[in-house]
């Protein structure tokens, strides 16, 4: 888990990349990629945890280990490792070759010396440039050759694809006032590889419950990037699955995911695991579906994504009101600084919340910091830094 | 003699085919324009209300009426699927090429339906449906045509067929 198998990436995002594209990254790809980003004009470029990785037309691929300036100066040496995605590690040293931070000027392959011998780098003729063609069909195939379906989701700069993996967008932007109408002139597409970590929220689970079928109402507070979501994903499938050790029986969810993050749902079909007694509104706003989900679907606990907004507070309101628990997130490094955000602080103020749960990525991402209980504010979890990820490594 | 009265009945037999095969094209297109006309209805409603994908609607068009009209959307839905042309456009293209032959339309129809697959699936969903809205204007259009020319043909090239039998039988005698 935390990973994407080579399998499941060849079925999942392959097939929605062009077909150049496609070829050039077949059987090549790491297990544990984060993204893949297509900017026209500019290198392919895949992420994994330990960096970024370019290609070139043979196929092989290198790592810059992040340091593309050191080997801009002529003359200057360096020793860099081009690692072949299958796993075998094939050195080769690099001597005078020039850089720029210019991709075009190593497409050329002429400035590239290495050994001092006057032969190319592994051979290559440079990075593999994405084409305006490559983002077009890429676009082309991940809307299904429907971009009408996928107006609102392309308003909001990103498309869900089969298996939870988002796609994001970036391009003219065509507005009316302070709304997106579309956006045209597609440049870059960013596509980030989903991850369901199951069992990463296991440790904090028994903090946020109230035995066999209640909960605590918690608020949890993350930076991005640090499992805020992920861990949102698993403490969902527990509360509505749920957990034997624990003793938590299991009680009826009901999931508003907004940005279709949380189950990441494709035609509906939630592509996570949220638990056997979850009911999702996907892609819906955010109040309209606290709102809903409280009238039609008699949950236990609503879950919703990232609060904060003008008019969540209302809606949260009007949800406990009705007897029904709350599990949500919010963008912040502590709760400190949550307070200076208006519709956020009144919440806590109001003491809405029973428990916080705070994340930091100190430890990777997903490290729980600590848990505050919420009436009087006090510790009653200090994480000792452990990283959700690491048992799958 | 016998030889004779053999091969006019056959002469008559075929010319009187030949006839009513032109007429039933006359006869059928109609019916085929109508049958076009409610698949693009389908194509509206479900873009504008479920937003579904092309090929999803289009299977749809294909599981909810077997045609020969419908097969065209049928054939594009699995010219897509099976990813070697790119675009729906392209694959429109191909799918009515591949299929004009099979239907009664004529010319001016087939370009109808080109010209309505250079659009689909391009644009929002106020393109897809003005597009189509438009493409319906110009069947409906092509359907008033067509009853006319059912009226006027249809009958005329049964006859002209076994006309033109009897002709080349009384020349023979």
């Amino acid at each position: 888990m935390g990973t994407v198998d080579a399998g499941r990436f060849d079925v999942e995002i392959l097939p929605f990349l062009s077909e150049r594209i496609r070829t050039i990254l077949q059987n090549k790809i790491t297990v544990d990629v984060e993204e893949i980003r297509l900017r026209t004009g500019k290198p392919l470029i895949m992420q994994d945890s330990q960096g970024e990785w370019f290609f070139n037309s043979s196929g092989k691929f290198r790592r810059w280990d992040g340091k593309v300036n050191d080997c801009a100066g002529a003359g200057s040496d360096w020793t860099g490792k081009g690692r072949r995605l299958d796993g075998n590690v094939s050195d080769w040293v690099c001597k005078a070759r020039r850089w720029d931070s210019k991709a075009d000027d190593c497409a050329a392959g002429k400035a590239n010396n290495c050994d001092g011998t006057g032969s190319n780098c592994d051979g290559d003729e440079g990075c593999v440039i994405v084409e305006p063609m490559d983002v077009a069909q890429t676009l082309e195939l991940i809307t299904s050759n429907s971009v009408y379906a996928f107006q609102e989701e392309i308003r909001n700069g990103y498309i869900t694809i089969k298996g939870g993996h988002r796609v994001g967008i970036a391009g003219k932007i065509v507005s009316e006032g302070v709304y997106v109408k579309s956006i045209k002139d597609i440049m870059s597409l960013n596509i980030r590889v989903s991850k369901e970590v199951k069992g990463c929220a296991d440790k904090i689970f028994p903090y946020l419950i109230k035995g066999e079928n209640d909960l605590y109402n918690t608020l949890i507070v993350s930076p991005p990037q640090c499992g805020k979501t992920t861990m949102l994903r698993d403490l969902t499938r527990l509360l509505s699955t749920g957990c034997k050790v624990n003793g938590f029986r299991g009680i009826k969810v009901c999931v508003v995911d907004e940005r279709s993050e949380i189950a990441a749902c494709y035609k509906g079909v939630p592509q996570n695991d949220v638990g056997v007694r979850t009911d999702i509104l996907d892609s819906c706003p955010k109040i309209a579906g606290m709102i809903m989900g409280l009238r039609a679907l008699s949950p236990v606990v609503i879950v919703t994504d990232e609060i904060g907004n003008e008019g969540d507070k209302d809606a949260i309101t009007r949800v406990l009101n009705a007897g029904v628990k709350i599990l949500t997130t919010a963008h912040g490094y502590s709760i400190s600084e949550l307070k200076a955000r208006k519709e956020v602080m009144e919440l806590i103020e109001e003491k809405v919340f029973e428990r916080y749960v705070v994340l930091s990525s100190r430890g990777g991402p997903g490290t729980v910091e600590e848990i505050i209980e919420g009436e009087n504010f006090k510790n009653i979890y200090k994480g000792e830094f452990k990283n959700i990820y690491e048992g799958e490594k | 003699m016998l030889v004779k009265i053999l091969g006019s009945i056959l002469i008559l037999a075929s010319t009187t085919y030949m006839g009513y095969k032109k007429s039933l094209k006359y006869k059928r297109r109609p019916t085929q324009i109508r049958e076009l006309q409610a698949c693009f209805h389908m194509v509206e409603n479900e873009i504008s209300y479920l937003e579904s994908i092309i090929t999803d609607i289009f299977n749809k068009i294909a599981e909810s009426n077997k045609s020969i009209i419908s097969d065209i959307f049928s054939r594009t839905a699995e010219i897509i699927n099976a990813g070697n042309v790119t675009g729906a456009a392209k694959a429109w293209e191909t799918s009515v090429t591949e299929k004009a032959d099979t239907t009664c339309l004529n010319k001016e129809d087939i370009e109808i339906l080109k010209s309505f697959g250079k659009l689909l699936g391009t644009t929002d969903k106020e393109g897809q449906l003005s597009n189509i809205a438009l493409t319906l204007h110009q069947l409906k259009n092509q359907e008033v045509k067509a009853e006319e020319e059912k009226r006027k043909n249809g009958m005329l090239y049964t006859r002209l067929g076994i006309m033109a039998g009897a002709a080349v039988v009384i020349m023979i005698f």
